[in-house]
């Protein structure tokens, strides 16, 4: 890779999805510091800390098994259960939040930690799926000859375990950084205060950047406790994928187990993936006062009309910022996988614009653009495109570098010795070989682009989007509308989403 | 007497295509047969058939007298069989995450063996492989001979009666290979171990040998 254009993609990376959070260190006072209450900070973080480990353990509870299932086993209906497993990673969060508190009467610590869980479990499904695809068929069989189903499923546990907790390690952290979704579960019931309303109310009162950033540091600390074991553990089990010679698992037998298990996942998806679906067309429908599809369609219709420019900024917005991620991902993500030097520092850097709170990289946005020099940028559109860029680059460059340390280094270094330039190999060799996967690193960018809602909560650019729209929507009542303009949400990020995983199965396909 | 190993006009398939046709094989206690063949003659899948890791489409195998395929009717798991598999690929197939010692009790835990004899029973297969002062170490620790040894030893911790080899010299060098081969002979004459034993390398055939089978194309040749 030409070290020039390694350089310029770095520097872009820099100053857009670093850059905020660099500007946030930077104003940080001594003085705001000091005068935290310690006390009241430390029952907000443990109380944020419980909530996020109560999630993560849903999302491995859910995660595992059923990642397990339709990667390794022969389970009916694995093919049509894969793709929709990720539906509820995909959904914005506010969405299943509305599902949930709409069929249950849950509200608080209970029903966000559920929301949370179930919206980060096909997370740790995904996770266990490839960690347990990757592992050789020859050790798989040894295990069996060995001791039959139970000698599997303990050796194939030893090995995914490390990943499917690295995984719930980032359910955690969504949990705890997300602002949104407790929110509204609080405002429907009992009052659940946790660090991310902390830091968003130090902001409010009196707009004070510097408060609300020190306010944030100690959330930012304990989400990189979670963070770097959890890329430390990636980067580890990665070694298992990666050796020479390898031969793909056949699929496990479940015998008896096969229906009853096969029937779990299909409820499973059920309940997590088609439910939050169903209660928002029933609620489009009349909901209560009587549901008709006739409903349906014309709210589908009114919402569509009333909130067409908050869709058309929603998929600008997500289609500028894959645009410009999937440059960046592709020059960065190479680099990352092919030279490996300060890999676990540069892992650690990439994720960071998506591992701190959210609703902190607004405010880092808020005091890296808003002045007189960038106004031009600040008061436009292109603001909105920089945030969410700066926010999803990372899982560009992550999604690259998977890719290409899973393609043979070796096309790349026959096309060097027969002649070609790093460009000419970048166009003609890495780029026809990661095209899939860069397609659905873009694909992946655009949708949680779309359904990004708490740092654009703070950026004025930011809020014509259609989840912002929602979610304003959402506190003043639901309606046929409301729930009309959430399905229009959810068809957006759906569709490509699905596709995306399309591609994502290709590339596991391909492994060595 | 009883075959160790009595193949019947097998047929397998993958994906619609036939990766051995009509194959017959008679293999007799103790005997250390090798089934010679150029790569894609399907060696592999007729061992994985035989330990029951690859369903058949057609024919029976049968072990020791039992029968343990027939058709596409698996009648015997494969931990059931009394087979153990030596997989191509020098130490391929090795558990990443365990020591050499672990790889060993985890295989008698397998077998029910007590907790507390473990330990010592691991110990005793692991220096009969001379890997005892290498207990400690994982597989990405070993060599690639000390790798194909521990694989050995775990094949050899279950007590099977015949012993599959996939190729098992291949990625050893020519001290190593010699020193594999003496091992098994011994090996085969202490425990009266019967040993399948499949090769891409002609010159492999006059070793120890006492049997002879060649497979071209997924049939068996004259």
């Amino acid at each position: 890779m030409s070290r020039p254009l390694v350089l310029l993609a770095a520097l872009c990376f820099a100053v857009v999805a670093l850059g905020p959070v660099a500007a946030m260190a930077w104003r940080t006072s001594g003085a705001d510091v000091a005068a935290l209450d310690v006390a009241r900070g430390a029952g907000l973080l443990l109380r944020t800390a419980q909530l996020g480990l109560g999630a993560a353990a849903i999302a491995l509870a859910l995660g595992v098994p059923s990642g397990w299932l339709v990667a390794r086993s022969d389970a009916p209906f694995t093919s049509i259960v894969r793709p929709l497993l990720l539906v509820p990673l995909l959904l914005p969060p506010l969405v299943l939040a509305m599902a949930c508190v709409g069929y249950t009467h849950w509200r608080g610590g209970l029903a966000t930690a559920v929301i949370m869980g179930v919206g980060t479990y096909p997370l740790v499904a995904l996770y266990t799926a490839r960690a347990a695809e990757r592992i050789d068929g020859r050790r798989v069989d040894a295990a069996r000859l060995v001791g039959g189903l139970w000698a599997v499923l303990r050796v194939e546990w030893a090995l995914v375990r490390s990943v499917a907790f690295a995984a719930a390690a980032f359910a955690f952290v969504f949990t705890v950084n997300d602002f949104a979704v407790v929110d509204y579960v609080s405002s429907l019931g009992p009052k659940y205060p946790v660090y991310a309303d902390d830091i968003f109310a130090s902001w409010r009162s009196g707009n004070d950047t510097s408060k609300a950033v020190a306010a944030a540091w100690p959330l930012v600390l304990l989400t990189l406790c979670a963070v770097v074991p959890a890329i430390v553990v990636l980067r580890k089990s990665a070694l298992y994928a990666f050796e020479g010679d390898f031969r793909a698992p056949s699929r496990v037998q479940l015998g008896p187990w096969r229906w009853p298990l096969g029937l779990a996942l299909v409820l499973l998806v059920a309940a997590t993936a088609v439910a939050p679906l169903a209660r928002l067309v029933w609620e489009a429908g009349g909901g209560r006062v009587g549901f008709q599809w006739s409903v349906v369609g014309a709210s589908l219709g009114k919402a569509l009309d009333n909130g067409r420019a908050n869709l058309q900024a929603s998929l600008l917005y997500g289609l500028g910022a894959a645009l410009l991620c999937l440059p960046v991902g592709l020059v960065l993500g190479h680099a990352m996988a092919r030279t490996r030097r300060f890999l676990l520092v540069g892992t650690v850097l990439c994720v960071l614009p998506l591992c701190v709170p959210p609703i902190l990289y607004g405010i880092g946005n808020l005091a890296l653009w808003n002045r007189a020099s960038t106004a031009a940028l600040y008061d436009s559109g292109w603001m909105a495109v920089v945030l969410e860029a700066g926010r999803y680059v990372p899982l560009a460059i992550l999604g690259v570098a998977a890719a290409t340390a899973a393609t043979d280094r070796r096309i790349e270094e026959s096309a060097r010795l027969a002649g070609a330039g790093p460009a000419k190999t970048m166009g003609r060799i890495v780029l026809p070989a990661l095209a899939g996967p860069l397609v659905g690193a873009g694909t992946v960018v655009f949708v949680f682009c779309v359904r990004e809602l708490d740092a654009a909560i703070l950026v004025p650019a930011a809020n014509g989007t259609a989840l912002f729209r929602l979610y304003n929507a959402v506190h003043f009542g639901r309606d046929e509308m409301v729930a009309a303009l959430a399905l229009w949400i959810c068809f957006f990020v759906l569709v490509p989403g699905i596709l995306w995983s399309t591609f994502a199965k290709r590339r596991m396909g391909g492994l060595p | 007497m009883k075959s160790a190993v009595l193949v019947h006009q097998l047929r397998v398939e993958v994906a619609g295509q036939p990766l051995l046709r009509q194959v017959s094989l008679t293999v007799e206690p103790g005997a250390w047969c090798v089934v010679v063949g150029p790569s894609g003659a399907g060696k592999t899948t007729l061992l994985r058939a035989i330990a029951g890791l690859q369903p058949l489409v057609a024919g029976y195998i049968e072990l020791d007298g039992v029968r343990v395929s027939e058709g596409r009717v698996s009648l015997v798991p494969p931990e059931r069989r009394g087979v153990g598999l030596l997989f191509q690929g020098g130490g391929a197939g090795l558990w990443p995450h365990m020591t050499a010692q672990a790889t060993v009790e985890f295989v008698l835990s397998c077998r029910h063996v007590r907790r507390a004899e473990r330990t010592s029973q691991a110990l005793r297969w692991l220096e009969l492989v001379e890997l005892g002062p290498l207990a400690a170490r994982r597989p990405g620790e070993l060599s690639g001979g000390e790798a194909q040894r521990l694989a050995l030893a775990r094949a050899l911790a279950a007590e099977p009666r015949t012993l599959l080899l996939d190729e098992p010299l291949g990625p050893l060098d020519a001290p190593l290979r010699a020193e594999l081969v003496q091992r098994l002979a011994d090996l085969r004459r202490q425990r009266q171990l019967t040993l399948l034993h499949v090769t891409h390398d002609p010159g492999e055939v006059g070793l120890h040998g006492t049997s002879v089978v060649r497979l071209d194309h997924g049939t068996v040749d004259g």
